[in-house]
């Protein structure tokens, strides 16, 4: 049975990833953590010592979520359209978490886990469905770089007050639309070379 | 559309391109990008090529790359404007023709095992920490070699950290 004091930081670190992913790693408030899940400032000092370990346990988190969305994915998605986007919309937090991630780059250890995660969902089943969607016959490595395109642009214009899987399938789909019409560009033969 | 133009010639000085054949071809701001960005792979090529002949060291790859202050601005451009695929594509163009070359000297220099080193993650948080640190207004070889250092060596961290 999980103990009082191991329920408490299980507690901490559910409502921390939230709050991650809700309001940025700048704003995560430890008052506001403690509050909402009925303990004390006192309490997750106890447990975490400083909040800089207490963001590694958060990213720990995101890395198993990361994980169980790619064994998930890789289990139920047959298509790039519209699974993965029907996919997408049932792991709103985690999105937010990793869209937070994204926009803190600069940090080494946000960018790394960003691109860890991003770099495992594509190798355990997106890249696959990706290249069958657009009919890609490039080699690996080119196609990991249109993936890698299509999802900065996606990433930087993903507006998290709206993640339908409808929405977010639209904004691939133009997104898309304007990588499909840069790999039939002369500069696009040109960086093949 | 004047300052792209000057941007243009600025950046072709070392590239020994003319200003004509470029002219000719302007009839939009896209048009005007999109020569920008050829002429930026002909010079990725370039320097590439040259990359490999006189770099021998880690502590000499920043001593090349200072030599290239505007190709390193225009890189930082590309970066800073990853949303739009074009300027993505022209610079993972970039990152990833210096890739083999860069990797073994960081390999030798922090003493990277053959997993870590070609952990596409790695080299990519490498190159992204590294350009969001980098100040256009201080392209010293100590400046880059500083960030890198310190980019480096965090990375190699969390690196050991997740591959518990």
């Amino acid at each position: 049975m999980m103990s009082v004091s191991h329920g408490i930081r299980q507690k901490c670190i559910e409502k921390g990833y939230e709050h991650f992913a809700l309001y940025g790693p700048e704003n995560l408030s430890i008052n506001k953590i403690s509050k909402e899940i009925g303990s004390s400032r006192a309490s997750f000092y106890h447990h975490f010592g400083d909040i800089e370990v207490f963001i590694e346990k958060l990213l720990d988190m995101h890395w198993r979520m990361s994980q169980q969305f790619c064994s998930f994915g890789a289990r139920e998605c047959e298509n790039y359209f519209p699974d993965l986007y029907l996919l997408l919309e049932q792991y709103p937090i985690p999105l937010k978490f990793s869209k937070q991630l994204f926009l803190n780059r600069n940090i080494p250890a946000f960018n790394y886990l960003f691109m860890k995660t991003y770099n495992a969902s594509a190798s355990a089943f997106i890249l696959k469905l990706f290249a069958k969607q657009f009919g890609l016959h490039q080699n690996d490595e080119d196609t990991y770089n249109l993936w890698l395109t299509v999802g900065e642009s996606w990433y930087s214009r993903l507006d998290i007050n709206n993640l339908s899987a409808k929405k977010m399938q639209k904004l691939a789909e133009e997104i898309m639309n304007s990588v499909l019409k840069f790999i039939s560009s002369g500069l696009y033969s040109k960086m093949q070379k | 559309m004047e300052h792209l133009i000057q941007a243009y010639k600025e950046f072709s000085k070392k590239g020994n391109c003319g200003i004509a054949p470029f002219i000719s071809k302007i009839h939009s701001k896209e048009d005007i990008i999109y020569n920008l960005l050829a002429l930026h792979i002909d010079k990725i090529d370039f320097i590439t090529s040259l990359l490999e002949k006189q770099t021998n060291s880690y502590n000499e790859l920043f001593d090349f790359l200072a030599e290239y202050p505007v190709e390193l601005k225009f890189s930082k451009q590309l970066f800073t404007h990853r949303e739009n695929p074009e300027m993505n594509m022209a610079f993972l163009y970039g990152i990833n023709a210096a890739k083999p070359i860069i990797i073994s000297l960081l390999k030798s220099h922090f003493n990277l095992s053959e997993d870590i080193a070609n952990f596409s993650s790695v080299w990519m948080t490498m190159v992204e920490s590294w350009y969001s640190r980098l100040d256009v207004n201080n392209l010293t070889a100590k400046h880059m070699k500083d960030i890198s250092e310190e980019t480096a060596e965090i990375i190699i961290k969390l690196n050991k950290h997740y591959d518990k």
